[in-house]
């Protein structure tokens, strides 16, 4: 009695614990048979895409950077571009500096709506 | 290069650059082929120490270390022939493996995961370039968001691939779900090893069904970049196979799973410590095995104390209100209800279930579960209970927002403890049909009993291949 009882269990224990395989499978058949995903996240990735290219195309090879950082953390547009800009310009191969002094470049993004424009300023 | 075609070149050679190791610790091609993208994350990992340490450029220390990886590998496939990891055939890992595939396929979303952006792609961003780099934004008090002591696994298997086909966040999102996809494979493989004693069809099933758990509440982290599953899903597989056992491939596979556990997060460091305390006690008769069990906890804590050394931090450490918890300051002790609730509505439902199934399996089938070789239930919930006072700690003493904090990580980091609770049922519920199929063979006569039971049967046969030496009275 026991042992069909044990048995039961795992499978409903099992089955629970499949909900977010379930989902995330589901996510997956949308976004690749349907092609639909949320148009915000879509529109983030190519921002992410743009900056990176435009760190291609306005930042010298090896220069040394600067992001500003703002203490305002509710400004979660600008927060989260000075997490990205250091990650991006790193992966392109820059020096990302914390002391402003020791850099050639000042990087910022200004974020319009889909899309985002790399401001560099040069100070040296 | 187009970003899909870099993704899956990267890919290949993650999976490719670990073959060799993967082969020695399995002796098998299809197991190797779930175990390489692992041993290419360890190469790497240890590739970013020596860089680190020495100084010099990634790629050069990727290669010496491959380099002599391979010629390690040669030697010791020459020298010390061993028996294949049992349960490591086509068919088994085709059922490791398959399921896993659908809910992969969330790999095609955008790679806009926070976390994985500011943690992981952007420490494997300062891992792709030189040592001297990788110490300076260590120690970069503006990188404090990014958790720089977080360990480097996932993100030294990134750089790796953005050294193979160019930076792209969709090669990043790519190698870091290969990865954790060879991490949650070798979950349900531990869980098939473990629960050999049943039919081969149950035991994968069982593999299966823990194994898809990973995803839990976090539905987007296993291939969107995230670390959490894979630490999670190694350290449960090492949980599994030293502490319910038997493990027959001996311990280098739970050892370099757990080892992968403790490199990839902070988390995976302290619970496979919490593991490693908790074999201890339970091995502590066989200090020759015990100690062994603590090799990851040292990998783990040579990176911590690396990290500490060049000036690494996160908000937890730097920030965290310890002091405070221990003089029993009620502006801490307040966190405690939203977290109980939080805990209740992720792992309430799952968990009760499971410690009905574990009380009542403890209680009527303990001795059936010890005569089939399986270790203790009681360990696997002792490693659940420590890992849940840890997580319960770290939320009462974060310098965060609570309410902020567990909306935006409580869903990711009681995945291994989901995952404990259902390879627990899983386990329960194998025992479960071996003990009563094995029953009703010896009361019915039906014939699967030495089929599902092999340890039990062998015991039996060893037993009755010398039956003077037990007969009563010794030999006639």
């Amino acid at each position: 009695m026991i042992a069909p009882l044990l048995i039961g269990m795992a499978i409903v224990v099992g089955v629970i614990g499949l909900h977010g395989a379930r989902d995330a499978t589901v996510i997956g058949y949308q976004t690749i048979v349907q092609h639909s995903q949320d148009p915000a996240e879509v529109a983030r990735a190519a921002r992410y895409h743009s900056v990176v290219e435009q760190v291609r195309e306005k930042v010298p090879d090896g220069a040394t950077v600067f992001v500003p950082q703002t203490p305002d953390l509710t400004d979660t547009v600008t927060v989260e571009w000075e997490q990205r800009l250091p990650e991006i310009a790193l992966m392109e191969g820059h020096d990302v500096v914390s002391d402003a002094a020791e850099a050639d470049y000042w990087l910022r993004v200004v974020q319009h709506g889909a899309g985002a424009t790399l401001v560099v300023e040069k100070k040296h | 290069m187009g970003p899909l075609l870099g993704a899956a070149l990267a890919s290949v050679v993650i999976v490719a650059a670990g073959l060799p190791a993967g082969y020695l610790v399995a002796r098998r091609l299809p197991l190797a082929l779930l175990f390489a993208p692992l041993a290419t994350a360890l190469a790497a990992t240890v590739a970013v120490i020596l860089m680190i340490t020495c100084g010099g450029p990634f790629v050069g220390w990727l290669l010496a270390v491959l380099v002599a990886q391979y010629g390690l590998v040669f030697l010791l496939l020459r020298h010390r022939p061993r028996a294949p990891l049992p349960h490591a055939g086509w068919v088994d890992c085709l059922c490791y493996a398959v399921p896993l595939v659908p809910p992969f396929t969330a790999l095609r979303l955008a790679p806009t995961q926070w976390d994985a952006h500011s943690i992981w792609w952007t420490h494997a961003a300062y891992f792709t370039s030189s040592g001297a780099i990788a110490r300076a934004q260590l120690g970069n008090p503006w990188m404090y968001f990014s958790h720089t002591d977080y360990p480097p696994l996932l993100s030294a298997a990134v750089a790796v691939a953005w050294r193979v086909s160019g930076p792209n966040f969709w090669t990043a999102q790519a190698a870091s779900a290969v990865v954790t996809f060879a991490g949650i494979a070798l979950l349900a493989y531990a869980v098939r090893t473990v629960t050999a004693i049943g039919p081969p069809v149950l035991s994968r099933l069982a593999g299966v069904l823990v194994a898809l758990s990973a995803w839990g509440f976090a539905v987007v982290a296993p291939a969107g970049g995230l670390a959490d599953p894979l630490w999670a899903s190694t350290f449960v597989a090492g949980c599994v196979m030293l502490l319910v056992g038997p493990t027959p491939g001996g311990l280098t596979l739970p050892l370099l799973l757990l080892t992968v556990s403790a490199l990839t997060k902070n988390e995976g460091f302290i619970a496979v410590a919490e593991l490693a305390v908790l074999t201890t006690l339970r091995d502590r008769r066989d200090l020759h095995r015990a100690w062994r069990l603590w090799l990851p906890v040292a990998a783990g804590f040579l990176w911590s104390r690396l990290a500490r050394h060049y000036g690494a931090t996160s908000d937890l450490v730097a920030g965290g209100h310890f002091a405070e918890f221990l003089h029993g300051d009620p502006a801490v002790w307040h966190r405690l209800r939203p977290i109980g609730d939080s805990m209740a509505t992720l792992l309430g439902l799952i968990t009760g279930l499971s410690a009905v199934s574990a009380a009542l399996g403890t209680a009527f089938l303990r001795r059936q579960r010890a005569a089939l070789g399986l270790g203790a239930d009681l360990w696997l919930w002792l490693a659940y209970g420590l890992f849940f006072v840890t997580l319960t700690i770290t939320y009462l003493t974060s310098p965060n927002d609570i309410a902020w904090h567990l909306a935006t990580s409580a869903d990711r980091v009681t995945v291994p403890l989901t995952l404990l609770v259902v390879a627990s049922s899983a386990i329960w519920g194998v025992t479960a049909y071996a003990a009563c199929v094995g029953t009703d063979g010896a009361g019915g006569g039906t014939t699967p009993a030495e089929v599902i039971m092999p340890a039990a049967s062998l015991k039996l046969t060893t037993a009755a291949a010398a039956p003077m030496k037990f007969a009563p009275g010794g030999k006639p």
